[in-house]
């Protein structure tokens, strides 16, 4: 970015910022663990061999990036231990309640991996060139890493879309249940945190800006497939801001 | 549902790689893919085990032969 302040260190940052950027990376980093896992679920079961290789690739991708992130998350004392303990499974991950439980089918597994892991590296885009330093030391190497998996997605789209018309419905019903609460994932417009946070240089779009990138990527190949997005508002009432998951009705 | 893809879609990939400037590319290995994208992702995914430098994908077909092995 351009001429800024640079932060080194958690103590450098005001409260507000504090808070949200830890809200943040505690977000990504626990869902790429889960994320991980139900990548890994699926290496042995799915349609193509070479497809079941690149899920075991990609879980370990993503469990590599969650290293470097909860290192990161060490640094703020006020972060709970066992949350940046890796050995520890915990009840509850701050991460997307349809990774809640393992991805029922193949076309569930593309509509996750092409929007919700394309939302998580918009997320990581907008550190690019950080202010807050130990976060841009490591951005450029995992956006090189998540190239491969929006190119599994885009590609799976297309091809199970053209292969039939059943296919083409089941993504679209996967895209209904993944697509709204991955756009509620990114934050309120009006979150304040959020806007600190692109104030400092931290990062470099708001929730919204976000919001429309990821917009940006995908309607295009959804248009082109026949893929549609839902058109509905987004579930922003059961939406929480502390966790980024949308409760579903019980 | 099935979404098992039909074998007529598939094409076989030579993959060649290298470490370091000096080397040249060495083949490593195949994959097969239904197209360029895939075979990229696959072989990504399948030869890891160094930090390559280069790694090129190429069509078994779009391969000339210039001395065949009888």
């Amino acid at each position: 970015m351009n001429e800024r302040k640079r932060y080194q260190a958690p103590d450098e940052l005001d409260a507000v910022a504090r808070q949200a950027l830890i809200n943040l990376i505690w977000a990504i980093a626990d869902s790429k663990v889960v994320l991980g896992r139900r990548y890994a679920e699926w290496a042995n079961r799915a349609p193509v061999l070479e497809s079941g290789v690149a899920a075991a690739a990609m879980a370990q991708t993503e469990l590599g990036h969650t290293r470097a992130l909860y290192m990161l998350l060490r640094a703020f004392p006020e972060v709970p231990a066992d949350v940046t303990d890796e050995e520890q499974f915990r009840d509850h991950y701050n991460a997307p309640s349809f990774l809640d439980r393992p991805l029922a089918k193949w076309t569930e597994f593309v509509a996750v991996n092409l929007i919700f892991d394309g939302a998580l590296t918009e997320a990581i885009k907008a550190m690019r060139g950080s202010a807050y330093e130990p976060l841009a030391q490591r951005i450029d190497k995992m956006l090189e890493e998540e190239r491969f998996h929006q190119m599994h997605g885009r590609d799976w789209l297309r091809r199970l879309a053209r292969q039939s018309e059943a296919a083409r419905a089941e993504l679209e019903e996967a895209v209904g249940r993944v697509l709204p609460e991955t756009l509620c994932w990114f934050g309120r417009d009006d979150d304040e945190g959020a806007a600190r946070l692109v104030a400092l240089g931290i990062v470099d779009a708001t929730p919204g800006e976000l919001r429309r990138r990821l917009r940006d990527q995908l309607m295009p190949l959804f248009e082109e497939t026949g893929v549609h997005a839902p058109a509905d508002a987004l579930p922003w009432e059961q939406f929480d801001p502390k966790t980024r998951r949308v409760e579903q009705a019980a | 549902m099935s979404t098992r893809e039909p074998n007529s879609d598939k094409q076989v990939y030579e993959v060649f790689a290298r470490r370091k400037y000096e080397d040249p590319l060495r083949h490593v290995g195949t994959v097969t893919a239904p197209d360029d994208e895939m075979a990229v992702v696959y072989a990504r995914s399948i030869y890891d085990e160094w930090n390559w430098l280069e790694m090129v994908v190429v069509p078994r077909q779009a391969i000339v032969h210039v001395i065949e092995p009888a």
